[in-house]
């Protein structure tokens, strides 16, 4: 009888192991049969998880509130510092603007556009080395198609990669799997910005010759799926090592990834 | 009632994947890393059987992989495994104590994060040792504080079976 046991055992586990070989394989070579599962699964769970993440968001809340207490003091130096400069810079572009819009009147160029968005929120949330992603509460029936880009007010969060008929999961850009065309805002260079395991965000393909400066401002180029000039976040580190023809530039995003509640999907 | 406390401990370890979506992965600040289905395979490879461990296993970790998962069918292998390998452990001799339930649970863990690390390593994705290594320090000792919740829930419904005579009834 124990032998009968053992030995259905090993069978089992024989077979799930051959099953999930086959499905890893399936996975590896993108089939359909598998995003449409996903898509299936994802719009299954979606009203159970809607409500377990509205149950457990105020514990969310008050853990990130613990993490904001613990890094209070340097953030606000950083935003006094970062005020002060912002208001200089106000008044400035306010002029700009203005003159922009006259010299475009002129010159018979259309304005720039405000693009369409889909309001949504997040009802999950998935973090290891390996990927970044949130689970949102809209889908196809409201519009999302994969590879739209997500915002909310701070700057960009990610891009769609699965889209199911209620729900939609995100690829955040801090993701190891996550590629981006951005440009540098001051001196227009274009580069592509990476996740990676340990969540930093990197800027690559500066040359080592092109001045790059801390605190510099990332955005979105207009060389890709999504729209350009949406707000990525600012350089905080720049090195450049020996024998590597490009700069070493970390990125440190504007959107708390952490803190994520309320979002917009971007219609185009 | 066996089947009843099967159906029940499937339910729960449901509840265990979407509370692990929806709320543990909120709390990956400060290197604490929770992996509450792991946690809950063993309980029921422990507490009910490692068939059901490793049909559990497979299935949720089936559903994890397709819910949010890069790589399809890598959680299920190792959730199934992990059923597996403790219950080689406890045919190797170990007791049914607390102590031998942290050891395990601490084992299975290492066990894990190892294996996948390798796995994606051999699927051509580059490996961070030095976060690798903060986790193999980190993941167990939340892992074995979340056994001391996991476990008697699990174990509690079987522990009355026992206490009732429902176990042997048919003796009786």
């Amino acid at each position: 009888m124990i032998l009968n046991r053992r030995f259905r055992n090993f069978i089992v586990l024989a077979i799930i192991i051959v099953l999930c070989l086959v499905v890893i394989t399936v996975s590896f070579r993108q089939s359909d049969l598998i995003n449409n599962i996903k898509v299936k699964t994802v719009d299954f769970f979606k009203p159970i998880q809607e409500k377990f993440y509205s149950f457990f968001s105020p514990v969310t809340r008050f853990i990130n509130s613990i993490r904001d207490y613990i890094n209070l003091r340097e953030k606000y130096l950083n935003l006094q510092r970062e005020n002060s400069e912002l208001r200089r810079r106000y008044s400035e572009n306010i002029n700009l603007k203005v003159e922009n819009n006259s010299l475009r009147k002129l010159l018979g160029i259309e304005l720039r556009k405000d693009y369409a968005t889909i309001p949504a929120k997040v009802i999950g949330y998935y973090e290891s080395k390996w990927q970044s992603e949130v689970v949102l509460n809209v889908g196809r029936s409201d519009g999302v198609l994969e590879g739209m880009g997500v915002i909310d007010e701070n700057g960009l969060i990610g891009v769609v990669i699965i889209a199911g008929n209620d729900s939609c999961n995100v690829r955040l850009i801090n993701d190891p799997r996550s590629n981006i065309g951005v440009r540098i805002l001051s001196s227009r260079k274009l580069g592509i910005i990476q996740g990676s395991q340990d969540k930093k965000i990197t800027l690559n393909y500066i040359p080592g010759e092109e001045p790059v400066f801390k605190d510099d401002i990332i955005i979105t180029s207009e060389y890709g799926k999504l729209p350009e000039e949406i707000l990525i976040g600012r350089v905080s580190k720049v090195t450049k090592n020996m024998g590597d023809p490009y700069k070493a530039i970390e990125i440190e995003p504007f959107v708390d990834f952490k803190k994520i509640e309320y979002v917009l999907v971007i219609k185009e | 009632m066996k089947t009843f406390y099967r159906i029940l401990h499937f339910f729960i370890l449901i509840i265990c994947l979407l509370l692990q979506i929806v709320f543990f992965e909120n709390l990956k600040s400060f290197s604490v890393d929770f992996d509450l289905i792991m946690v809950v395979i063993i309980a029921i490879t422990l507490f009910d059987s490692v068939f059901w461990g490793m049909l559990f296993g497979f299935i949720v970790g089936m559903v994890l992989d397709i819910m949010v998962g890069s790589i399809v069918g890598i959680s299920a292998f190792i959730y199934s495994m992990n059923a597996f390998m403790v219950d080689r452990l406890i045919t190797a001799g170990f007791r049914y104590k607390l102590l031998t339930y942290s050891f395990i649970v601490f084992l299975i863990t290492e066990i894990n994060i190892l294996i996948v690390s390798l796995i994606r390593y051999l699927f051509n994705f580059d490996s961070n040792l030095l976060r690798m290594g903060l986790e193999l320090v980190t993941k167990p000792v939340c892992n074995i504080i979340l056994m001391f919740i996991i476990f008697p829930i699990i174990s509690s419904g079987l522990k009355r079976e026992t206490e009732l005579g429902f176990k042997y009834k048919n003796k009786i």
